[in-house]
């Protein structure tokens, strides 16, 4: 037999995290140096720069670090290995002999079954990567260490010739300087002021630059004008949103799971804690320790907390029957590949199966790495829960002053009602003992004559009087208990349920659980001392109990309704609730003979729940006339319902008042004969029984339900209440519950207890209806009894816990005094209201870190299931090692990655601010600088940058200030065809960066130019329009973003960076644009140039839309037609047009406004798209084609470029 | 400004421009097409990217295909791999001797046991084929003769979200390019006016909750995005933002382009970056597209015939029917990935009547799809393939009786069928146990299957590459072999 393989070769999972994602397009290069930047072909190759590219390319994957894969026992990766003779004697490498090197013999050979690398690996070598190596090999063979290994040490900036002066201040230009005067190259001259701002204000900013902005810089010709508007830049809150949005690529940031249902997820409060660190400047030094590890700092803050929410971010699931260790283990590996590339630059996950081949990361490391992070609390499934555990909530300042007062409130209304009394509590103490004595003392125990059962049971009769059950529990049962009494007049019936040590779990009932249900209670009497009597039948009326059971048909009323049925019996939580229980029987006549009675009272337990008897029973009579008033239930009236009332939203269902409600502001009572609006009447439902849903008719919409309750005495009733949707509760005029949810119905959904009382009560119910199912639920526990009875097991107990200490207090407190009894009402509905208060603050997910540390082990070929040797947490040896003092944890992680000694955390920092600004990197391959990543096209000018960093503090700004006050940053970016050919990437800086804006930058100048942009920083992520339907293409069923609502107002033109990313489908217009699914780590986004995205800026409605209110901002602005056009075309260019470019605009408006007069009904259709108002006081015709121009300005290659 | 330096700049710009405005445009044009191309035509790039071996390495038996995807995982035991000796096993414990403790879901991993449920379908020999195909795909069973059944397909993932990105991507974990962006980027489009790769969805009928799919599955992972699959719509535009505004006509939208053009070409005067001519053949595709893709959907020109042949259900668009129509029309016009999925197929409980539902859905245009091929010659250059993530467990999921039972997610062995494209027609390769719960004949791989479906294509899996982070990836990973003995 077959089995298939599960684990497939080496690299069964692995490779797998393909997480930093995004090349640039046309790139796909590493390993090489950057075009235009070759090696003189003269001198001596150099190790790092010209010959590891091409060992490491062609050879490692064999003769490489990777002990699994060599071949040949060859290692070509460490010089002392390279040299030393192979198992055939040969030498692969002879220092200054490339004749005697084997290597040499090998890759010249001829025979496609010697030569090396072998064919079939498509790994060839050209003539002048063999070249490099024969040169390298004769000029000694020389190693260096890799160079992003070694920690950088500042350079000497290089002397240049320029014969601009300015091109020698900044160390930056005297480095780019110098490679183009060896290149023979030369600079190009500065860019235009406009030009400059333009690509300054995207680059630091994300926006392009206001008229007014441009005008300033123009007015301005002082030399340090353009650095003031750096620093203008620098200090804008946009600058933290635009550094933050380019972070959350790299930090993998969504608003939902990313896998399986992808439901939504809380994040965004750490969002916006990036865009504040960023704005403040934080040194990037804490922005890494509290991201990474926040919550091992001594005392962390609220803040520092947030932060940690960074490596929360990635991708989860839920998916039902996921398996708990590979989802740890996927998590972990997400957090390792990611960390690696934004902060080391290193392809970690390479060495999550195997050896990594190229850099030497080894197997057994890379989990030493992984120990660092798997020691965190989560539950490695989300629970498809926005909530995923540990999570802060992040109140804004508002909230918490308002959390705080409403804590302030509660902690006094405690203090009265708990707080100690001497008075108070005496008067309790004296009630209890009272109240304890009616209970016992208005009661006369009956005295056991017989006690028989069925099936096996045998009931014995204890001192107390009380029975036993022992022997067999069959399924059903029947005890049948005769006692005597001298009592007469009498009108109750006590049965109590005993807890015994014999019983299971010490509790009252027979069943494994301890709980009982009674289906039936039957007494009969007759004289005592006769026993040919016949028996009396005892008609009972009513029955209560101290407590039932609230989760199906349990009321201890059902032991008197004749009915015995498969669930129909009192049953008391006995599974829970281990103690002794009472139910007190009224009878309808008075009972009891003369010189004696007899009773026979036999109890049924015969429900389809097996062996759930009573364990121990007792009986006791009284006549006590207001005990049996406390029995007696309350009378419900008939429903009535008026409605539906139609409501504009869900809200105005809720909150607006109609009919019934408006009334209530005159009196407690309801008037069900009165009409309202529309004629709307009361109407009678008598079929309406309790204890089951009923169906309302009616969409959008409030309908009241009305009836009467009668209470004998004041007593309080709890209600057991469902709604679908919304549901308010007055009694007597006081509104006592609301709810404003969205639900179906079912019942318990809302249990609440209302005070009624003695005589007539009304209770009024508004259900508000959100669309859908429109539908009410009420029962009651009316027969439970009054509270005094429900109090008994507190009255009764010797020893109370602190908590029932309280509840009993508080009952008191609020029998007695009216203004207690307010005060607890109010506790009631100031903590519910906190509750929902706190429960929809903002939070945010959070690493915690476990106790005790979770073992690591290397996971064998990186596979969940193969657990090997146990790992510590550590480095990798050929990295720096953390000093000693350091904790072996994420905070010691963190704070050796920002060692100011560290080689790669600067180099790689300050590398990416670089390509924000150039566009490409010093490095190009931005997450990778190992030895497949490709050399530095300015290695010094790398340096320099890492040190400096280091030593200003690790401060961005200062970073960004320094590049953009370059003369390199700042030249012209026309290029000439041969500039173009030699260097068509621009690495070598011979002229400044220009480039396609990122999709975010090209939205949001849409929304700045036409004036729509509405600048709120932070909080909830917004949904703007989007077509119909794209959520629901991809969405699972049941996720709870399977179905897509946009937002309105405001919400429609935030900036991108706030729109909502719904990973499995995220925005379409961002995504035509290179935004990435956020679903793993980037840190470089590719340029693309495809039809797709001229659709979208043509025909987008979000993009015809901010045309349309453009048009309308240069109409009302200028009143020439090339004024106008010249407006419209610098908003979007941050240039004014030149004449030839205003005629080709103004045909096009000719044009279109020809046809929009002959038809103004198109005029309107496209003036309606979108929801910003128009002002109507335009002539439609001219806006139409003012919007046409528009669109096409924005379609324009200068407005999508910087 | 330095004005002899912008002269020079002018100078030579205009010399070339004028000399090669022509050829850049063509070059830009050709980048829609080919990246690599446009990559060599504006000399730059790195030169490495010039030497990834890119078209096709050997002549391809397929110029196109389309790739049916059953989403939710269809059961192989009710369909397609018949085994009735399961009849005597009915309610009975699944030996351990077959299940060999291997890992089930966590969904029935708890439960306290494993009866065996057999079909409750009846099977039937189809075709001088003699394939065993159940009552419930009665015209695909009509066209058995066409098709290669491979039932010994397996993969690694037991859950739909790392299944079927698995399926289409080679890798459970998101981040990975898709098949279609892989091709895409390896070979191009053929058609200039509509993209390479088109995605097409349909929901199924059976009751339960449609498992997700993610824009992963058509993305483009770290090749460059515009290699991803465009998504085609069965209501709305059929491409995203394809119509023009309310108010905006074709006319006033070419006045406008040409206006753009003539601004654009300016642009290119000062600035020289051949990019802007790029963005100007992307503008005029979007405008072809703006005919092309109405013309593809326009369904008007079908005869009665057509609708016969895939049900009446292909004249609603969005269903799985008028998905395989549009297929068709897709194929005609030489797109190169044409991928569909149909939701719904995961039956962990009442299977029997949410299958029949499932395949009321597709069964008819699946097997209409392939005689109509066919019948226009196209089936010889069009790889068809049918199939879902991974099969379903012989033992129920939750109750079981004679005709009610549920499957849990089978990893271990399901049933693909492909034809056309160079495929043997009319033969069943691999082999089940009795309990078609491991394989016991001839394996296929996803990753088998993958390098099968690019050898096909004219594409050696080993050698269609991408260098991304130090090393050179591939839809197959480091594994994969083309199973041979179905070639034609």
């Amino acid at each position: 037999m077959v089995t298939p393989r599960r684990m497939r070769g080496r690299c069964a999972l692995a490779c797998l995290a393909a997480t930093a994602s995004v090349v640039a397009v046309f790139s796909g290069g590493f390993g090489a140096a950057p075009p235009s930047i070759a090696p003189d072909a003269n001198a001596a190759p150099r190790f790092n720069r010209d010959v590891r590219p091409i060992l490491s390319n062609h050879c490692y994957q064999c003769h490489g670090p990777d002990s699994a894969a060599r071949k040949a026992g060859l290692r070509l990766d460490r010089r002392d290995d390279a040299l030393a003779a192979l198992e055939s004697g040969v030498h692969a490498i002879v220092p200054g002999d490339a004749d005697a090197s084997a290597i040499l013999a090998r890759v010249t050979h001829t025979d496609p079954g010697q030569v090396m690398p072998p064919p079939e690996i498509g790994k060839d070598l050209s003539d002048e990567q063999i070249d490099t190596l024969r040169r390298w090999i004769e000029s000694g063979a020389e190693y260096e260490p890799h160079w992003s290994f070694v920690p950088p040490v500042r350079p000497q900036a290089p002397d240049i010739s320029a014969a601009n002066s300015e091109w020698r201040t900044n160390p930056i230009d005297r480095f780019i300087h110098a490679t183009l005067e060896s290149e023979g190259l030369e600079p190009s001259p500065r860019a235009s002021a406009e030009t400059l701002l333009r690509r300054a204000s995207f680059d630091l900013t994300g926006l392009p630059p206001t008229p007014e902005q441009l005008d300033q810089l123009r007015a301005d010709a002082s030399p340090e004008a353009f650095a003031r508007a750096v620093d203008r830049l620098l200090a804008s809150p946009r600058y933290g949103e635009h550094m933050a949005r380019r972070w959350l690529d790299a930090a993998r940031y969504g608003d939902t799971h990313g896998l399986h249902l992808d439901n939504a997820r809380e994040m965004w409060p750490w969002r916006d804690w990036v865009i504040e660190a960023f704005n403040a400047n934080m040194p990037f030094d804490r922005f890494t320790v509290e991201q990474l590890a926040g919550d091992l700092l001594p005392e962390p803050t609220l803040d520092q907390l947030v932060a940690t929410g960074f490596n929360r971010n990635h991708v989860s699931t839920n998916e039902g029957g996921v398996i708990l260790d590979e989802v740890r283990m996927n998590n972990v590996a997400d957090r390792i590949a990611t960390t690696g590339t934004v902060w080391l630059g290193l392809t970690l996950a390479c060495a999550h199966c195997h050896d990594h081949k190229f850099d030497p990361i080894l197997h057994d490391e890379y989990f030493e790495l992984f120990a660092f992070f798997n020691n965190t609390t989560e539950n490695p499934m989300d629970g498809n829960r926005t909530d995923w555990a540990p999570f802060v909530r992040v109140p804004s300042d508002e909230q918490k002053a308002e959390l705080e007062s409403m804590d302030e409130r509660i902690g006094s209304i405690k203090s009265e009602l708990d707080g100690p009394s001497a008075e108070i509590d005496a008067q309790q103490a004296a009630w209890r003992s009272q109240a304890a004595a009616e209970w016992t003392n208005g009661w006369q125990v009956t005295e056991v004559a017989t006690a028989t059962a069925s099936g096996g049971t045998t009931l014995r009769t204890l001192d107390d009087n009380s029975v036993l059950a022992e022997g067999d529990n069959p399924d059903r049962n029947t005890y049948q208990i005769i006692t005597r009494t001298d009592a007469t007049d009498l009108s109750l019936l006590r049965l109590e349920a005993l807890t015994h040590d014999s019983l299971p779990h010490k509790g009252a009932g027979r069943a494994d659980n301890s709980n009982f249900v009674l289906s039936e209670l039957e007494l009969e009497a007759r004289p005592a001392g006769d026993d040919s009597a016949e028996w009396t039948p005892i008609r009972l009326v009513a029955a209560a109990a101290d407590h039932q059971q609230m989760n199906g048909p349990y009321p201890v009323a059902a032991t008197i309704d004749g009915i015995v049925g498969a669930a129909n019996g009192w049953a008391v939580d006995g599974m829970t609730r281990r103690e002794d229980r009472v139910a007190v029987y009224a009878a309808a006549e008075p009972f009891g003979f003369d010189g004696g009675t007899e009773l026979r009272t036999t109890l049924r337990f015969e429900t389809h729940f097996p062996r759930h008897a009573i364990g121990r029973v007792r009986l006791a009579v009284s006549g006590d006339e207001a005990l049996r008033e406390s029995v007696l239930p309350v009378g419900l009236g008939t429903w009535h319902a008026a409605g539906p009332f139609p409501a504009a939203d869900r809200n105005a269902a809720f909150i607006e008042p109609f009919g019934p409600e408006l009334a209530l502001a005159d009196t407690r009572a309801v008037d069900t004969t009165a009409t309202y609006a529309d004629n709307i009447a009361w109407v009678a439902h008598p079929e309406w029984t309790d204890g089951a849903p009923h169906d309302l008719e009616g969409g959008l919409a409030a309908t009241y339900l009305t009836r009467t309750i009668h209470a004998g005495s004041a007593r309080t009733l709890t209600l057991s209440l469902g709604s679908d949707d919304g549901i308010k509760v007055w009694c007597n005029g006081r509104l006592v519950h609301e709810n404003n949810v969205a639900r179906a119905v079912a019942p318990d959904q809302d249990s609440i207890t209302i005070d009624l009382d003695p005589g007539e009560n009304h209770l009024l119910i508004k259900i508000a209806n959100y669309g859908g199912g429109f539908a009410f639920y009420f029962s009651t526990d009316e027969s439970a009894g009054s509270d005094a009875l429900r109090m008994l097991p507190l009255i009764l107990a010797r020893e109370l816990t602190e908590e029932q200490q309280t509840t009993l207090r508080r009952y008191f407190r609020s029998t007695r005094s009216p203004y207690m009894r307010d005060l607890a009402a109010e506790l009631d509905t100031i903590t519910a209201e906190r509750n929902a208060f706190q429960a929809m603050l903002p939070l945010t997910l959070v690493m915690e870190e476990n106790e005790e540390r979770r073992p690591t082990h290397r996971l064998h070929r990186g596979d969940y299931a193969s657990p090997r040797e146990e790992v510590s947490p550590g480095i990798p040896e050929a990295l720096p090692q953390m000093a000693d003092d350091l904790p072996r944890d994420r905070l010691g992680f963190a704070r050796w990655l920002v060692s100011p000694e560290h080689p790669l955390t600067a180099r790689v920092t300050v590398n990416r601010l670089w390509q924000q600004m150039f566009g490409t990197g010093i490095v190009k391959t931005a997450e990778d600088f190992g030895s497949q990543g490709e050399w530095p096209s300015h290695p010094e000018l790398l340096d320099w940058l890492a040190v400096e960093f280091v030593e200003s503090g690790w401060d961005v700004k200062h970073m960004l200030r320094l590049m953009a006050n370059s003369q390199a940053y700042q030249q012209r970016a026309a290029v000439t065809p041969e500039l173009l050919s030699r260097d068509p990437a621009n690495r070598l800086l011979a002229r400044g960066p220009r480039f396609r804006l990122a999709a975010e930058e090209i939205r949001d100048q849409a929304l700045l130019a036409s004036g729509l942009l509405v600048g709120t920083i932070g909080g909830p992520s917004v949904k703007p329009t989007q077509p119909k339907g794209l959520w629901f293409d991809v969405g699972y069923t049941d996720s709870n973003t399977a179905n897509f609502t946009p937002d309105e107002g405001d919400d429609l033109y935030r900036r991108s960076m706030y729109s909502y990313w719904k990973r499995t489908s995220p925005p379409p217009n961002m995504a035509a644009f290179d935004a990435p699914t956020r679903e793993a780590c980037t840190v470089r986004r590719s340029r693309t140039n495809t039809p797709m995205q001229a659709l979208v800026l043509l025909n987008d409605p979000q993009f015809v839309e901010a045309s349309r209110v453009l048009a309308q901002r240069v109409l009302r602005a200028e009143s020439q037609t090339d004024a106008q056009l010249a407006m419209a075309f610098r908003l979007l260019t941050s240039r004014s047009p030149d004449n030839a470019e205003i005629d080709v605009l103004h045909e096009l408006y000719e044009a279109e406004l020809a046809r929009y007069e002959d038809n103004t009904f198109d005029a309107l259709a496209l003036l309606a798209v979108g929801a910003a108002p128009r002002d109507e006081s335009l002539d439609p015709a001219a806006h139409a084609a003012m919007t046409s121009v528009a669109n096409a300005i924005l379609t324009l290659d200068e407005a999508v470029n910087k | 400004m330095d004005p002899h330096w912008e002269q020079r700049v002018l100078q030579t710009r205009r010399q070339f421009f004028g000399r090669a405005a022509s050829g850049i445009g063509a070059a830009a044009l050709a980048s829609l097409i080919n990246p690599q191309l446009a990559s060599a035509a504006a000399g730059g790039g790195d030169p490495r990217a010039q030497g990834v071996k890119i078209g096709p390495h050997f002549a391809p038996t397929a110029k196109r295909i389309i790739y049916l995807f059953q989403s939710g995982a269809p059961s192989q035991l009710d369909l397609f791999d018949y085994k009735p000796k399961m009849r005597e096993y009915f309610n009975t414990e699944l030996p351990e001797s077959i299940r060999m403790g291997q890992r089930l879901t966590t969904m029935t991993s708890g439960q306290a046991s494993f009866p065996v449920a057999p079909t409750a379908f009846k099977f039937a020999q189809h075709g001088n084929s003699r394939a065993w195909v159940s009552d419930l795909m009665p015209h695909t069973a009509s066209i058995v003769d066409d098709l290669c059944f491979i039932k010994s397909v397996h993969t690694e993932a037991i859950n739909h979200d790392p299944g079927i990105t698995f399926m289409q991507t080679g890798s459970q974990i998101p981040g990975r390019p898709s098949m279609g962006a892989w091709l895409n980027y390896g070979l191009g489009a053929e058609n200039a006016d509509l993209p390479g790769f088109i995605v097409l969805i349909s929901q199924g009928s059976a009751q339960r909750a449609s498992q997700a799919l993610y824009s992963r599955l058509w993305g483009t992972g770290f090749l460059p995005s515009e290699h991803q699959g465009v998504q085609f719509r069965g209501s709305g535009d059929a491409v995203l933002y394809l119509s023009n505004p309310d108010g905006v006509d074709r006319q006033g939208r070419r006045k406008a382009l040409d206006a753009i053009a003539r601004l654009n070409a300016r642009q290119f005067e000062r600035v020289g970056d051949p990019e802007i001519n790029a963005r100007v053949a992307a503008g005029e595709m979007a405008f072809r597209m703006q005919t092309s893709v109405p013309d593809l959907t326009d369904l008007s020109d079908e005869p009665q015939a057509t609708f016969d042949m895939y049900g009446e259900n292909a004249r609603k668009p969005g269903t799985y029917a008028a998905n395989c129509l549009l297929a068709r029309r897709l194929a005609e016009r030489g797109v190169r990935f044409i991928q569909l999925y149909h939701r719904g197929w995961d039956q962990h409980g009442n299977l029997p009547s949410d299958i029949r539902l499932q395949c009321g859905d597709t069964d008819q245009a699946s097997a209409a799809l392939v005689m109509d091929l066919k019948r226009r010659g196209l089936l010889e250059d069009t790889l068809v393939v049918w199939g879902g993530e991974f099969g379903r467990t012989i033992y129920s999921q939750g109750a079981l009786s004679e005709t009610n039972y549920g499957r849990d997610h089978h990893p271990r062995c399901f049933t693909v069928w492909m034809a056309g494209g160079g495929i043997k027609p009319g033969m069943t390769y691999g082999q089940t146990d009795d309990f078609s719960y491991n394989v016991v004949d001839k394996p296929v791989h996803v990753h088998d299957l993958n390098a099968t479906i690019l050898h096909c294509l004219g594409m050696d899996h080993t050698r269609l590459t991408y260098p991304f982070q130090g090393r050179d990836f591939r839809l197959t990973d480091v594994h994969g072999r083309v199973v041979k003995d179905i070639l034609a």
